[in-house]
């Protein structure tokens, strides 16, 4: 009664809330029958982003990033731990605050109804909890897999600002800024073809800044099939909804993007180019567009799968047992 | 208390145990059901592929209506246990068991039932031969076989035969480092000869992730590439040989 209050609870709160995937963060989508046993990764991924935008907040400025991946598959669970370093290319210009009360910081952050300025870039935590279910596939074909993803992230913002007009230090703010999400495939057929896409629920919250905000999204991600030419992969994908807290209801963001990927078989390596340009609403700015483009390599540093006993596999494969 | 329900618990799970392990039995006569309207004479010389491997040539006992006797008991799953027919160069679709029935004397009698007869232009046997040897399980598929998962799924390591391919509409998929197949992956998909290296397979299985005919969603999977790579270890090549099967080996 208590687990199931517990997920009553987890569920209410994560259906008010979630949070955005980094456009560097790359797939790890595994099909369950793909292992036998438990598998332990840790990847690698480094780049830099044109135009980096955070949790749809455009920072204004170039970044370039780190993120260390750590996975476990389990059967038809996944479990990620995920760290994350971005630096901006231009040093964020310094805080400073009057001696009023309350007190104002410079520069002024955004007003209420517009697009809100992301956290300063830093390292952020993520924990991920992922659960692949079977659901009917095409007529006579095989079940296809969906994943539904719980996404847990933090990042610590600390603010140092000085008096206005003065090199005197006024006192520090310790803050942060935390989402939660759920992550949901949806699969259909129409017109006789498989339609794959997710929705994503998530409420991001600041606090302890001189700049506190939120934001609920609610977004559907419509992904198109890939196409192949020569050894390069592409595809693209397209999110739209809503999202709260800049002055602007309804649809408020259409976010299609483009992806070219290399698998370099010497190296172990893949190379992802993304264009996304990400159109945004909010109540002072109306409809803006920043074009992202990321380009960055990942590598996995290990990869370790733990295999089921080799009488366990014969019995689970061969379906009839013969004598 | 507590120990109490442990071992009922643990006694409920044995007997679901026995119950689902006593799915097999021993046949000994298979009878085969053709309801083709219209049609009214068959080949003489038929035989029956239980899990797609040719066993026996098929008596005829009256029109549409075939009875193969074994020569001893066959194990035969009655859950996923199936059948296909084969004559000349025509095989049927492959099909579930339909029903049971025990003749006087007691012998076990699996009776098909087939609709659909195929005419099949050509059958291949295809040869695969990895470099160095790794292990290799295959799945073979009709698009509308999955309903009765009666794909045969063999595993075998660095050269194979795979006899009387259907190529297409059966799909043959390699599933590569793998010692045992499975029904819910495809692989790599067999459909010419051809000589594929190591970075062509990375390559291939990549696509059919992308394309989403993997089962799941379209994705550029990194985590599924390493596993790829880690399956297939220190595979050079992959050669894939076709040749026009022989008719009534």
């Amino acid at each position: 009664m208590r687990v199931a209050a517990l997920l009553s609870a987890l569920l209410i709160a994560t259906a008010a809330a979630a949070q955005q995937r980094p456009i560097f963060d790359p797939d790890d989508f595994l099909h369950p029958a793909e292992h036998d046993g438990p598998i332990v990764t840790s990847r690698l991924i480094a780049g830099a982003v044109k135009n980096y935008a955070d949790d749809y907040r455009a920072l204004h400025d170039d970044a370039g990033f780190l993120l260390l991946t750590n996975s476990v598959y389990w059967s038809d669970y996944q479990f990620d731990y995920k760290h994350s370093e971005v630096r901006p290319k231009n040093a964020a210009p310094d805080v400073r605050v009057c001696a009023c009360n309350p007190p104002l910081y410079f520069p002024t952050p955004p007003l209420a109804d517009a697009t809100p300025s992301p956290p300063a870039p830093g390292p952020r935590e993520t924990m991920q909890f992922g659960w692949y279910r079977r659901v009917a596939g095409a007529p006579g074909d095989i079940p296809v897999r969906l994943r539904y993803r719980f996404t847990w992230s933090r990042q610590s913002i600390d603010t140092d600002a000085k008096f206005l007009n003065t090199e005197v230090a006024a006192p520090s703010r310790r803050g942060h800024e935390q989402s939660l999400g759920l992550d949901a495939d949806t699969y259909f057929r129409l017109g006789g073809r498989d339609i794959f896409g997710s929705v994503q629920v998530a409420r991001t919250v600041r606090s302890g800044t001189p700049d506190d905000r939120s934001q609920t999204e609610l977004t559907y991600t419509n992904r198109f099939p890939g196409v192949a030419w020569h050894r390069v992969l592409f595809r693209a994908n397209l999110t739209v909804g809503g999202i709260s807290g800049r002055g602007a209801t309804g649809l408020n963001l259409v976010n299609p993007s483009f992806e070219a990927f290399w698998h370099d078989s010497n190296t172990s390596a893949n190379v992802h180019v993304i264009w996304s340009p990400q159109s945004t609403r909010s109540g002072i700015g109306g409809w803006e567009t920043h074009h992202q483009i990321a380009v960055f390599v990942d590598r996995a540093l290990f990869v370790k799968a733990f295999r089921r006993s080799p009488s366990a596999d014969v019995v689970a494969s061969n379906g009839v047992r013969r004598k | 208390m507590k120990v109490r329900s442990a071992l009922c618990l643990l006694a409920g799970l044995t007997l679901v145990g026995v119950v689902q392990a006593q799915t097999t039995d021993f046949i000994d006569s298979v009878e085969i059901i053709m309801d083709i309207e219209g049609q009214t004479s068959f080949p003489r010389e038929m035989s029956v592929l239980i899990e797609n491997e040719p066993v026996a040539h098929v008596a005829t006992k009256s029109d549409g209506h075939w009875v193969w006797t074994t020569d001893r008991p066959i194990a035969f799953d009655r859950l996923t246990g199936h059948a296909r027919v084969r004559f000349g160069t025509a095989r049927t679709d492959c099909r579930g068991i339909s029903s049971f029935r025990n003749d006087p004397g007691g012998t076990l009698v699996v009776v098909f039932r087939f609709d659909a007869i195929s005419r099949i232009p050509r059958l291949r046997d295809v040869r695969v031969i990895t470099n160095p040897a790794i292990d290799v399980s295959y799945v073979r598929r009709f698009p509308d076989d999955t309903r009765i998962g009666c794909a045969d799924r063999p595993s075998f390591r660095g050269d194979r035969t795979i006899f009387d391919v259907r190529l297409p509409p059966e799909g043959l998929f390699l599933q590569l480092g793998s010692k045992a197949p499975n029904q819910q992956l495809k692989g790599l998909p067999v459909t010419e000869g051809k000589r594929f290296v190591r970075s062509d397979v990375i390559l291939t299985l990549a696509k059919q992730r992308a394309n989403g005919r993997a089962y799941v969603a379209p994705n550029f999977s990194s985590m599924a590439i390493s596993l790829d790579e880690l399956r297939i270890g220190k595979l050079k090549d992959i050669r894939v040989m076709l040749v026009d099967a022989t008719v009534g080996r």
